[in-house]
């Protein structure tokens, strides 16, 4: 039992991480309706950077995670702006979209290899702190964090989509690009701002996964598993990510541990092949109806 | 045949004529010409710590051997070649080396699944190959007459930790836990079958997902089978996440390891304190040997870098140029005389030890035990390979 608990708590904390990847996917595919697989590199670029704010500027993290939410904000704007809004405006398709930003990405990749070196980075630790033991179970408090971290970042995509007016704008935009037009919602800002709040936070994403693991420039590997998350949970479905990462998450520890290591991928990529072939709105999606 | 083309001929045949002429009559064209020797190896991607410490070590025996005016009055000229972990890239690689370089030697890879690769291509060109750090036995398995391993494989150091742990440490049972590729595996193996000879076994084992990052529930299945130690073969980083993880379930058990894996500051500074008291069967450790080639040689790099000690890579590849000069100096920079002279090279003193090259192509050469002890690496005993 203790062992099938101490499998679930890894399962979750893997999970949280697929899932924390799945919702920046989620909210940028909801307002543009683009698949972008720059994204996890920017959670990757958010770790680096964190990195550096820490052991060379000695900043405390507080300051360091607010630092890499902007900054990452910032290059996520700029790979909107800059790189796939030429593409729009030219009025390429959306697989010419979804190419760039793959090029996009194993740039960001190759750059961040160059800048930081090949090697894996762990943050400083000041004090680590023993984990929770109970009856033969360690939950250690990285775990703690990450969930919460899944938490927040969901509450405030949700919250920014839901509540605010730029939040809402994006929904309409994401629903009927022309129509939201015509009542006079500002596409391209609202769509860069989707990048905006999604880039920033997942640089605090990398920050807090990097403080808990270390940074490297291979952190945005998660991102092809992470988009399996995001599917299974129904595309664009904000909470559907998290449970899709978690489903993800439990699925790799379990099977790990019961069956083989070498199953993991045979069975997470089975399970997106089933979903799409069955279930192509995922377990939370809405189903598409053609006009 | 119009006149212009007449002439076009003749003229081409003026320029063919001529450089085969300078070619048959250049002074430079035999002995005096710089013998060219191929590297190749990961100078990107995650594998370039290894590819350019390996690296620094072979130009630091070059540049030397070119200061002393070079092998039989031939200087060496290396030409370094990014493997890019592209198994295809390094086989087309290896074939410009033996067709348009005419390497007398190539040098690397050093992973294991290129080296794979570029095997069957220096066997067909009968050119002697001197892997490095690749571990996995398939290398030397292959059946070429022209692989050589100076560093040794995990066979070598995985097993000379297996006979360590039972004869020294007089541990029984083990428990392994392995990355899902073809060095942990090979390692695990190798641990195993030597253990197994002594008596002691293996009552638990787990191969991990190279992916993951969590391990705990892994580890406490490895805990409920009880053993004396545990053995992880996983490159630095998840080594690193996975000893820290086995002291956070509050597991208090011998950890066992190897060089490659876990004598490397990138595994000590993820695991931070859990990484001290580990074992760890290391291939090399600078000032340990007391031959005066390997004293000579971390007084030398010592002092042309600043009083920083050579590494374990730095070290093999120092010797695996110095090893293709001994050949060269001895029968010649013809590439079967070099593969010739190799294949009987016996108790040759080099920087990272005392080297015996097995019918194989493999090395047989003592391991030095060390262990992390408040995050310095320190050397225990040297440890005879049987």
């Amino acid at each position: 039992m203790a062992q099938l608990l101490q499998q679930a708590i890894d399962g979750l904390t893997i999970g949280s991480i697929y899932a924390l990847v799945a919702l920046g996917f989620s909210l940028i595919f909801q307002t543009s309706g683009l698949l972008n697989f720059a994204h996890p590199q920017v959670l990757m670029l958010g770790g680096l950077i964190g990195y550096t704010l820490l052991t060379r500027l000695n900043w405390p993290f507080a300051a360091v995670l607010i630092a890499t939410g902007i900054c990452c904000g910032a290059v996520a704007i700029l790979i909107d702006v800059a790189l796939l809004g030429p593409m729009r405006r030219r009025r390429a398709s959306e697989n010419s979209l979804i190419v760039l930003t793959i090029g996009i990405g194993i740039i960001l990749v190759s750059a961040a290899m160059l800048l930081w070196g090949p090697y894996s980075l762990p943050y400083p630790q000041s004090s680590p702190q023993p984990p929770l033991q109970m009856a033969g179970v360690a939950l250690s408090w990285k775990s703690i964090v990450i969930w919460l971290a899944v938490l927040m970042t969901l509450a405030v995509f949700q919250y920014f989509l839901r509540r605010t007016r730029l939040g809402l704008a994006m929904r309409a935009a994401a629903v009927d690009s022309e129509a939201a037009t015509l009542v006079g919602i500002p596409i391209r800002a609202t769509v860069t701002a989707s990048f905006g709040v999604s880039g920033a936070m997942a640089g605090m994403a990398g920050v807090l996964i990097g403080s808990i693991y270390y940074a490297s420039f291979e952190m945005g590997a998660t991102g092809v598993k992470s988009v399996c998350a995001a599917v299974i949970g129904g595309f664009g479905n904000l909470p559907g990510a998290v449970v899709g990462g978690l489903l993800l998450g439990l699925l790799e520890s379990f099977t790990a541990v019961n069956l083989s290591a070498e199953y993991t991928d045979i069975l997470i990529y089975g399970i997106l092949v089933v979903f799409l072939l069955v279930r192509p709105q995922g377990l939370f999606g809405a189903r598409r109806r053609k006009v | 045949m119009t006149k212009a083309s007449r002439v076009s001929r003749f003229l081409a045949s003026i320029v063919l004529g001529s450089c085969i002429g300078l070619s048959a009559f250049n002074p430079l064209a035999a002995e005096d010409n710089p013998i060219k020797i191929g590297w190749i190896g990961a100078l990107s991607g995650v594998l370039a710590p290894y590819g350019l410490e390996n690296k620094r070590g072979v130009e630091f025996a070059v540049d030397a051997i070119n200061a002393a005016g070079g092998i039989n009055g031939r200087k060496l000229d290396v030409i370094y070649v990014d493997s890019k972990f592209d198994a295809a890239f390094a086989v087309q690689s290896v074939q410009r080396f033996a067709l348009q370089d005419q390497v007398a030697a190539v040098l690397g890879d050093i992973s294991s699944a290129l080296t794979v690769a570029e095997v069957p291509v220096t066997a067909r060109a009968q050119i002697p190959q001197l892997a490095s750090l690749a571990g996995t036995p398939k290398i030397t398995a292959m059946g070429s007459k022209f692989i050589f391993r100076p560093y040794p494989s995990v066979l070598l150091t995985y097993g000379a930790l297996g006979n360590y742990a039972v004869e020294k440490l007089k541990l029984k049972n083990f428990a392994t836990i392995a990355y899902n590729d073809e060095g942990g595996l090979a390692s695990i193996q190798a641990f195993s079958s030597a253990v197994d000879k002594l008596g002691g076994k293996v009552v638990a084992s787990e191969v991990v997902p190279v992916d993951t990052k969590e391990f705990k529930g892994i580890l406490a299945k490895l805990r409920d089978a009880n053993p004396d130690a545990l053995v992880v073969a996983a490159a630095a980083p998840i080594s690193g996440l996975i000893v820290k993880q086995v002291r956070e379930i509050g597991w208090n058990v011998q950890l066992l390891g190897h060089g490659g894996y876990q004598a490397v500051q990138e595994f000590r500074d993820v695991a931070g304190p859990a990484g001290d008291g580990m074992i760890i069967a290391t291939t090399y450790a600078p000032g340990y040997y007391t031959h005066p080639e390997a004293v000579k040689f971390v007084n030398d790099w010592k002092a042309a870098h600043d009083g920083k000690a050579p590494r374990d890579l730095e070290a093999h590849g120092f010797d695996q140029v110095n090893m293709v000069g001994w050949a060269i100096k001895k029968g010649g920079a013809e590439p079967i005389k070099i593969r010739d002279e190799l294949s009987g090279l016996k108790n040759w003193p080099g920087a990272a030890g005392i080297y015996t090259i097995l019918e194989n192509g493999d090395v047989k050469k003592d391991v030095v035990i060390q262990t992390w002890k408040d995050g310095v690496l320190t050397p225990l005993e040297l440890f005879a390979v049987k």
